[in-house]
């Protein structure tokens, strides 16, 4: 969710600046997250739970949340931003013009989407959240990373206020509570019960992360989603094949979506998890758009500028004493884009053989196909570009 | 001297014989079969259903407010 906020050199404005958003009060951030989670999309003949309606869950009402995002009551004149405090009058401004939809149907509905679970998933498995803990440790409990400046400071405290605390009651981001006080475990949990997976990494010393594995999860979904990319590859490669027969099984494409659509909705039905989802993405939206950055503070007190976000993350791990992932770039590039793709697959826009053909016809569907095709091979170790080998019995 | 090399004349595209006329003409007929074939396989612009699906994930990606890495 942060990171839809920033606008990104040379593309259309967003909110602001990358700067200005990490230098926002606590109130301010969170404000903005209640808001977009009230401007989110909402076609009530959608199911419950699908992207384009994701929950019912209401959030605290905009006349609440927009003089808290903006810290201006009502009754207050408005105060021009100054250096030391940046407005997030933009940003509220940015996020209360939800885009509208692109085509005949959906022109007239506006609403913002979040990104798919698979997203926080892709990002955490950086380790990116135990190395900013750590980080936030150092800081403060002492000078070990030096002293921290004035806006770094401000860092700090919006990371340990959103992120490492219970969060403030009635907002829909805090998911903490005296049932679940432990945020990794419920993250983890999540993981499991969408994607039957767990996080690469365990506790700092490796040993395994105790968190609840619930009984209805999604213990098919990896070698379903692979059946899918191997059948989508052969759709890439062949899409251009003028002689000799033709592999490519649309059928199949569009079967293996349909199982994939059915497990991640059945998950999601009447809206669960959604505000779970909701949270976590925006939590790794922070650290990714903190390492994403080459000027913000915390990065130029750390010493950790760079070409690129693994590059970054790998220097602050390398000043905490904690190792990131190696593959931390594949799981950068992925998050997008898995995100997207497995957003469009709980949709009802596969609705046909015909419609597969979308994932491999040249267009930028099929540049997120081969970019998950490439980089969930690195993460996994498993070629998805190879054909499956039936093993005799 | 005329003996010892090979009259060249023959290899210029224009001066063959029949036959070579044919091979030329056959080649020209693959060649043009061939383009045809590509032309035909490439892949079409999207329609119907997979126009629809592309669509929707232009949308999505609208929605989620991508940005491109700084």
């Amino acid at each position: 969710m942060f990171r839809k906020l920033v606008s990104p050199p040379a593309a259309p404005p967003a909110g602001g600046s990358a700067a200005d958003l990490v230098r926002l009060r606590p109130s301010e951030l969170i404000a903005l997250l209640e808001l977009a989670w009230n401007k989110r999309m909402d076609v009530s003949s959608v199911p419950l739970g699908r992207p384009d309606h994701r929950s019912n869950l209401p959030g605290l009402d905009d006349r609440l949340v927009t003089p808290l995002a903006t810290q201006l009551p009502p009754s207050f004149p408005a105060t021009p931003p100054t250096p030391t405090t940046p407005s997030a009058a933009s940003f509220v401004a940015f996020i209360l013009k939800p885009p509208a939809g692109t085509t005949a149907a959906t022109a007239s509905v506006t609403g913002w989407l979040w990104d798919h679970l698979i997203y926080a998933y892709m990002i955490e498995n950086t380790r990116i959240y135990e190395i900013f803990r750590r980080m936030l440790h150092e800081f403060l409990h002492g000078e070990k990373l030096g002293a921290p400046s004035d806006n770094t400071q401000i860092w700090l405290r919006n990371t340990e206020e959103l992120f490492y605390r219970d969060g403030s009651p009635f907002f829909i981001p805090p998911v903490a509570s005296y049932v679940r006080p432990d945020l990794r475990a419920s993250r983890r949990n999540a993981y499991f019960r969408m994607f039957g997976m767990d996080l690469n990494h365990g506790n700092d010393d490796n040993s395994p992360y105790a968190y609840i594995k619930a009984e209805a999860a999604n213990r098919e979904f990896v070698p379903t989603f692979e059946e899918f990319l191997r059948e989508v590859w052969v759709g890439i490669v062949n899409v251009t094949a003028i002689s000799g027969p033709r592999p490519t099984d649309e059928g199949k494409i569009f079967d293996l979506t349909q199982k994939l659509k059915h497990m991640l909705t059945t998950r999601r039905v009447n809206g669960n998890l959604s505000r779970e989802e909701f949270a976590f993405v925006s939590m790794m939206s922070w650290f990714h758009l903190t390492v994403e950055s080459n000027n913000l503070p915390i990065i130029e007190d750390l010493r950790a500028q760079a070409t690129s976000a693994e590059q970054r993350l790998f220097k602050i791990a390398e000043r905490v004493g904690l190792p990131a992932h190696g593959l931390s770039k594949s799981y950068f590039d992925i998050a997008t884009p898995i995100s997207e793709v497995l957003t469009l697959i709980e949709t009802d826009a596969i609705n046909s053989a015909g419609a597969t053909t979308a994932f491999f016809t040249p267009g930028p569907l099929k540049e997120n196909m081969n970019t998950i095709i490439t980089h969930w091979a690195a993460i996994t170790g498993r070629d998805m570009k190879a054909g499956k080998v039936a093993v005799a019995a | 001297m005329a003996g010892v090399y090979p009259e060249k004349g023959g290899d210029r595209p224009g001066d063959g014989d029949a036959a070579t006329r044919q091979v030329i003409d056959l080649l020209t007929a693959i060649l043009e079969e061939l383009r045809k074939q590509v032309k035909s396989q490439s892949p079409q612009p999207l329609e119907g259903p997979a126009k629809d699906a592309a669509d929707k994930f232009a949308e999505i990606h609208l929605r989620l407010g991508r940005i491109s890495p700084a």
